[in-house]
């Protein structure tokens, strides 16, 4: 296995939470919906602030690589404002949140050098990744603002 | 050598997504849409889906693939593919009944199909516009009590399905599934996600997927092997049909996959879209055309944002009509353009002119012929729909896996099949021989009883 292969792998791996956290509250619903959803905006804002992260790997000498460093700081602070909204129990702004997020940084490793140095492979995973987890916090979103479902309402 | 020269004024599909939408559009019609979601929630749930998706495997796929080998390798409409198959196979040429009996199926199920088709037409504007005055079982009377309103929507219906067709394969066919489909695909995920917010998504998905084995029996079987006999259009020669123009390097059997996937997928998200609305409504979930012409309406009547949603959700049906009537009509087009007898074009209108005039005979079935019986106990709608849906598709559906399971020459299946892993190979070959005949005559005896 090359280790492009190995990376997806991995970062499907990754998505799995994702996707289990937000099919349970649909499927079981009750009690551990509200667990469920509390649990993927956790574990996603540790991945934000770790995707932040990843831009202190990134080549020092290319272009705007201090601008680079900020907005990676930038990512790493909204992981943690995810989750103090969750903490303060603003789960539809901490979910809204969390989608745009995820969607901007695909946009902004995209802008990088590094980025454009990658092969097709790596970069339609990244690509792919990023839209499926959007996809799962719409999924959520969609069960909270839902007014049958929603466990506050 | 002249049919060949034939087929080439047909012209041929232009990459590998058209034909699959193209088979797709043909398989996604009314039927699935409110055939499938009602079905799987009354028999059983997720029991049923996993059933279904059994059957799919063992007996829909299967037969599939018979019919685009079937057309493929001939690149002949279904009269001249199964000629040209049973010569080239060393047997009668008397297997050409099967295509006979497609086209005629196609023939009888679009007349009555078109006439409800029309009704979806109708609807975009009912429900674009409806005060919510008039109780939706009242607004569906008064619809279907006039013989000149069916008439004009199914004439609509028919002229744009003829237009489609006669422009021919690239240009008329080809182009139309590449635009219906993804609006198709748009619409449909726009519903559920409507649904999703604003519907009761979470009964819906309990109804549709929870899964109660209590519920199941020999009845359920059969439920769910008619259902995926009759929800992938096969026995009715348009597979076989769409097949011919296939380009020689797609892979016959990933292809037939995506197909029973993506109708399968469709299926669920009409399920997805339909059930939360009803649901949210405290309306009953019952089956047919009283679910979307009715309950649907009363829904929409109801909600905030129902003049949008309502015109767009019978849009979304109007468009899965419309690229499976194409379908319909292609086989008989196809056939008397080949054989020289008219151009496609005239061909294409002559055929829906006759179409069209024995529609008339179904929109009357509604109001002023409800009570002529044209087969025992049946109106004449009926009774297009019994002989087509009940007798001549599970025929042909039948005689095509005894067909390409036991007479037709291995060599051909294989050219056709191309790299294929043996046991992928075995297994299609089991389920072509003895499953799927076998189920298809289950289904077709059963109806009856």
């Amino acid at each position: 296995m090359n280790i492009n292969n190995f990376k997806s792998t991995y970062g499907y791996i990754g998505f799995l939470p994702f996707a289990l956290f937000s099919i349970i509250p649909w499927v079981i619903g009750g009690n551990i919906s509200q667990t469920a959803i509390i649990f993927q905006l956790a574990y996603g804002s540790i991945i934000i602030t770790f995707l932040g992260g990843m831009a202190w790997g990134w080549r020092d000498d290319q272009t705007n690589q201090k601008f680079n460093l900020s907005i990676g700081i930038l990512y790493s602070l909204i992981g943690c404002s995810i989750l103090l909204l969750t903490y303060f129990n603003q789960i539809l702004l901490a979910l809204i949140i969390s989608v745009l997020s995820f969607q901007s940084f695909y946009y902004f490793e995209k802008s990088t050098e590094d980025f454009t140095a990658r092969d097709e492979e790596y970069k339609k995973f990244r690509k792919m990744l990023s839209l499926l987890v959007s996809i799962s916090f719409l999924i959520t979103s969609a069960y909270w603002i839902n007014p049958y479902s929603n466990p506050l309402t | 050598m002249e049919i060949q020269k034939q087929l080439k004024s047909h012209g041929a599909w232009i990459g590998k997504w058209t034909f699959i939408l193209a088979a797709t559009g043909s398989a996604v019609g009314l039927g699935n849409i409110w055939g499938f979601p009602y079905k799987a929630g009354t028999n059983g749930g997720g029991a049923f889906v996993l059933i279904y998706l059994a059957c799919i495997l063992m007996i829909g796929v299967p037969i599939m693939i018979g019919e685009i080998i079937l057309g493929r390798s001939s690149g002949n409409s279904p009269i001249n593919a199964m000629r040209r198959m049973a010569l080239a196979s060393n047997t009668s040429s008397s297997w050409q009944i099967i295509g006979w009996s497609g086209i005629t199926a196609g023939i009888l199920i679009l007349s009555f199909y078109s006439v409800i088709a029309g009704i979806c037409f109708n609807y975009i504007l009912i429900s674009a516009t409806s005060s919510g005055a008039m109780s939706a079982s009242d607004q569906f009377s008064e619809v279907i009590s006039s013989p000149l309103n069916l008439l004009f929507w199914h004439t609509l219906f028919m002229v744009m399905t003829a237009l489609i067709v006669s422009a021919g394969i690239k240009d008329g066919i080809g182009r139309m599934v590449k635009i219906l489909m993804p609006m198709l695909g748009l619409l449909m995920i726009f519903m559920v996600v409507y649904s999703m917010i604003n519907g009761n998504f979470s009964q819906a998905m309990s109804f549709l997927f929870a899964p109660d084995f209590s519920n199941v029996d020999a009845n359920t079987f059969l439920q769910a092997m008619g259902q995926a006999f009759f929800s992938l259009s096969l026995g009715m020669g348009s597979i076989m049909a769409y097949g011919a123009y296939m380009p020689k390097d797609q892979n016959v059997v990933n292809t037939s996959f995506t197909v029973a996937s993506l109708d399968t997928l469709v299926a669920v998200l009409a399920g997805l879209a339909i059930f939360p609305i009803i649901f949210a409504f405290n309306l009953e979930p019952g089956t047919g055309p009283g679910l979307v012409f009715v309950s649907m309406l009363t829904a929409f009547n109801q909600m905030t944002f129902g003049w949008l949603i309502g015109p767009l959700f019978f849009t979304l049906l109007s468009i899965a009509a419309l690229s499976s009537s194409i379908s319909l009509l292609e086989p008989g087009v196809a056939f008397l353009s080949e054989e020289g007898y008219l151009s496609r074009k005239m061909a294409a209108e002559l055929l829906s002119l006759f179409i069209w005039i024995l529609g008339i005979g179904s929109a009357l079935s509604f109001n002023i012929w409800s009570d002529f019986n044209l087969t025992p106990g049946r109106n004449f709608l009926d009774s297009m729909d019994f002989i087509a849906n009940q007798i001549l598709l599970p025929l042909g559906g039948m005689l095509i896996a005894i067909f390409v399971g036991w007479f037709m020459k291995e060599q051909i299946i294989k050219d056709e099949l191309g790299q294929i892993n043996p046991t992928v190979f075995k297994l299609w070959k089991f389920f072509i021989r003895f499953i799927a005949p076998f189920s298809v005559a289950f289904v077709f005896v059963s109806q009856f009883f």
